[in-house]
């Protein structure tokens, strides 16, 4: 379902933008399409990190894929990670009510809508942190989504992620946009 | 190929040499590039299968956060790559998101991706791999690999390879050229000795030999083989040399054989000749004895008619005994057993006594008959023999001259011989047979109508008898009718002589007196003259026609002086009879002479007979003084009671 969901998000999203600009296309549709992309982001995120063997759960419990506060993804994200697998791990997605605690996430996606301070701070010792808001490395989240020209693009914080011993690909760093040190 | 057996044998070394060289160097080359091929391919194959999972994970970020450049970017160290030279990345949705082709000339990415996995062809490598992350499938590389580097590889390969054959060629013929030598050299050696040899025909030419091959062998066996051919040749020469001699050798013996062939033609002749004589000479005596008896059977006949036939029958009878006494000399002659009893005797009293007996013959004839004896000479010789030689001398010159004549002999020492010259006034000798003269069988006519008779054989005795006692007899004539002379000469004996000649024997009265004499003869007329010529010398005789008679004699105990015994006789021969005889007599004690009176006069039958027990040979015709003489002779030696 993947497969020929990301490209095809891609046209959707590149194309109208620069033919249709002038008019105005349903949001929800766009935005639904921006999230099925990020969905997928987000699971190939995990493919690309490496956890402390420290903090690494082992067994068959799933790997889980935490969404902070309103979930923006309108049954994308159990989409994109039905089936999937991370290190033999099956995937599961849970969302949290905003009080609840992260600690036990192996990523925590802070959606645009919510404030990520409190967020980050409930973080566990082996959760990626990933959001949407434009300063969310700056305030110490790890990856940070955006959308440039069209396209959702990403910054690393590399320092947080060392902070907690999460190793980042180099290939993922790569692709990064931009890629800072700090803050922690 | 013509052209190639045509070439000298060093051409041919340096020829297969190098396409020997060439061959390997090609093959080598060959499967070397095969290999050189099979090789690179295989590893320009890993290679593209490699780079392309390396690639793929590479690149599967890129593609999946939809990262065009990042992914053209994880394409670009590909220009450093020169195995390949196209590579796409598909996203998971099967579209070509981005992609590498090299500046030449390349094929372009396939519209879709095709299978996984690689796949060689004849144009390149082209392999196919999956992108993903955590296994789940993000795109597709599809990589192109070329053989470009194989063929620039194979290509610098064959240069060389070519580059190698060429100077392994010129290598291989500069050393072959060096080495060659030794080959060929010891070969064109032999090969000219070969022609010198075959052109010449000289065998004692050799090869030289150079080396401890096949080409030492083979001059070995060449030199070998020259030396047998030398050695035959040789041989065969000397073959040649005996062949030629004994050619003429059987020349020589073809002419001996043609020179004996008419030897013995012409003894053939002769003795032809002599058997006419011979029947002609034991004839004419017969005719005159049987004419004579049968006028003499006749009554009537006049006293003087009567003794005057008596006296040719005589006269006859003997002149036949004679006969017969010759050929049985000659027999002897011929066969060796003529011996002599040799004693120193006078020459000149044989001489005298010879011309005595043919005085009445020369009478005759009115031949004046003259003896001349100077002085003794004295001779080793067989007084009888030396009468025979005379007498036949005589005879002959008496027959030969005619009516009025003269003979004469003379007697003489002469220079260490005896000559003895007996010299006629007759009809001579023709020059051309008087070397022919003392040849047995030989006559001066041969024909049948001579008007001599005689069978040639008197001259030849005379001549073996001389030749016996060491002496030689010639004969020379001045021609016909001008006389002959014969010439005897006798080595001289030292010392004083021995023996008188003895005389012809005179019989004196009743010798045999006394003496009963049995004989024993189935021939009647035999016994008769045996009876009358016995008789009248006084002895008693008891004559028996046969063998049992005489047994019957001998067994009753009459006593006899002498025994006289034909041999042939019908029943019993006189060998078996004597035998008998000596066998009663054994019992008695007593042993009398035995005489043989046999027309079996050979030395063999002599011998046989004195071996048998007969003391005596009497030959028969039986002449009746040498019958009286022998038994006197006999009579003489038996011991008298």
């Amino acid at each position: 379902m993947d497969t020929w969901l990301l490209p095809l998000a891609r046209i959707l999203v590149v194309v109208p933008s620069v033919l249709f600009r002038p008019a105005q296309p349903p949001v929800a549709g766009q935005q639904s399409l921006e999230y099925e992309v990020k969905a997928a982001y987000l699971l190939n995120f995990l493919g690309y990190t490496e956890w402390p063997t420290a903090v690494i759960t082992t067994g068959n419990e799933p790997v889980r894929l935490c969404i902070a506060g309103r979930d923006p993804f309108g049954g994308a994200i159990d989409r994109v990670v039905q089936g999937q697998q991370i290190a033999g791990r099956p995937v599961a997605v849970e969302r949290l009510t905003p009080d609840e605690p992260a600690g036990h996430c192996e990523l925590l996606f802070v959606p645009a809508s919510v404030a990520p301070g409190p967020w980050l701070t409930r973080a566990g010792p082996r959760t990626l942190t990933v959001g949407e808001s434009s300063d969310f490395i700056d305030r110490g989240g790890m990856i940070e989504l955006a959308v440039d020209a069209g396209r959702v693009r990403f910054d690393v914080n590399i320092g947080a992620a060392a902070a907690r011993n999460i190793r980042l690909s180099s290939r993922l760093l790569r692709l990064a946009r931009t890629t800072i040190r700090g803050p922690r | 190929m013509t052209g190639f057996r045509a070439l000298p044998i060093g051409r041919k070394l340096v020829v297969i040499g190098l396409a020997t060289v060439g061959l390997a160097l090609f093959l080598n080359s060959t499967s070397a590039l095969i290999s050189t091929f099979v090789i690179m391919r295989q590893s320009i194959r890993d290679d593209v299968a490699a780079q392309s999972a390396i690639l793929a994970d590479n690149a599967a970020a890129a593609v999946a956060f939809d990262d065009a450049a990042a992914a053209q970017e994880t394409l670009a160290p590909l220009r450093d790559k020169a195995s390949v030279d196209v590579a796409c990345l598909f996203d998971a949705g099967n579209r070509l998101f981005a992609k590498y082709q090299d500046p030449e000339p390349a094929p372009a990415c396939p519209p879709a991706p095709p299978a996984d996995g690689t796949v060689m062809s004849l144009q390149g490598v082209q392999s196919v791999a999956p992108m993903s992350i955590e296994n789940r499938r993000v795109g597709t590389l599809y990589l192109h690999g070329t053989y470009d580097e194989v063929w620039e590889q194979l290509r610098a390969q064959t240069v060389g390879a070519g580059i190698g054959l060429v100077l392994s060629a010129v290598g291989a013929l500069l050393l072959m050229q060096r080495l060659h030598r030794t080959l060929v050299d010891p070969l064109s050696h032999l090969s000219s000795v070969a022609t010198r040899v075959s052109a010449k025909h000289d065998y004692s030419i050799r090869a030289t030999k150079y080396t401890d091959d096949e080409i030492g062998s083979l001059v070995d066996a060449f030199n070998e083989m020259l030396s047998q051919v030398q050695t035959r040749e040789a041989d065969l020469s000397k073959v040649n040399v005996d062949l030629s001699r004994e050619i003429v050798e059987r020349q020589r013996m073809e002419n001996e054989r043609s020179v004996l062939l008419r030897r013995e033609q012409e003894a053939n002749r002769l003795k032809d000749e002599f058997l006419a004589a011979l029947s002609h000479e034991l004839r004419t005596p017969l005719n005159a004895i049987l004419g004579w008896a049968q006028l003499l059977e006749q009554t009537g006949l006049e006293a003087k008619t009567a003794t005057q036939g008596l006296a040719s029958i005589h006269r006859n009878a003997r002149a036949q005994a004679r006969l017969i006494d010759d050929l049985l000399d000659i027999s002897r002659i011929v066969s060796g057993k003529f011996h002599l009893k040799t004693q120193v005797v006078d020459a000149t009293s044989v001489v005298t006594s010879a011309v005595e007996v043919v005085r009445a013959s020369a009478t005759a004839k009115a031949i004046e008959l003259q003896a001349v004896a100077k002085s003794s000479c004295a001779v080793a010789a067989d007084a009888e023999r030396l009468q025979q030689v005379l007498w036949n001398l005589l005879s002959n010159a008496i027959k030969f001259t005619p009516t009025g004549g003269r003979v004469e002999v003379r007697v003489q020492p002469l220079g260490g011989e005896c000559t003895i010259e007996v010299r006629d006034t007759g009809v001579g000798i023709a020059p051309e047979f008087l070397p022919y003269v003392f040849d047995r069988f030989r006559q001066a006519d041969g024909s049948l109508t001579r008007e001599h008779g005689g069978l040639g054989l008197g001259l030849a005795i005379v001549h073996e008898i001389v030749e016996m006692h060491g002496g030689s007899v010639s004969a020379s004539s001045p021609g016909r009718d001008r006389g002959a002379t014969f010439t005897v000469r006798l080595p001289l004996a030292r010392g004083p002589v021995l023996s008188e000649v003895p005389s012809a024997p005179t019989p004196t009265h009743q010798p045999l007196a006394g003496a009963r004499v049995l004989v024993i003869d189935d021939d009647r007329d035999a016994r008769e003259i045996a009876t009358a010529a016995l008789g009248a010398a006084g002895a008693e005789i008891v004559a028996v026609a046969s063998p049992e008679e005489a047994l019957e004699q001998t067994s009753n105990g009459s006593v006899f002086s002498v025994l006289i015994c034909d041999i042939g006789m019908r029943g019993m021969d006189g060998y078996e009879v004597l035998r008998r005889i000596r066998k009663q007599e054994a019992a008695a004690g007593r042993r009398t002479p035995a005489i043989a009176v046999t027309a079996h006069a050979s030395a063999e039958d002599i011998a046989r007979a004195k071996t048998a027990g007969f003391g005596w040979h009497v030959a028969k015709p039986v002449v009746v003084p040498t019958l009286l003489q022998t038994v006197i002779a006999a009579a003489s030696t038996e011991p008298r009671n």
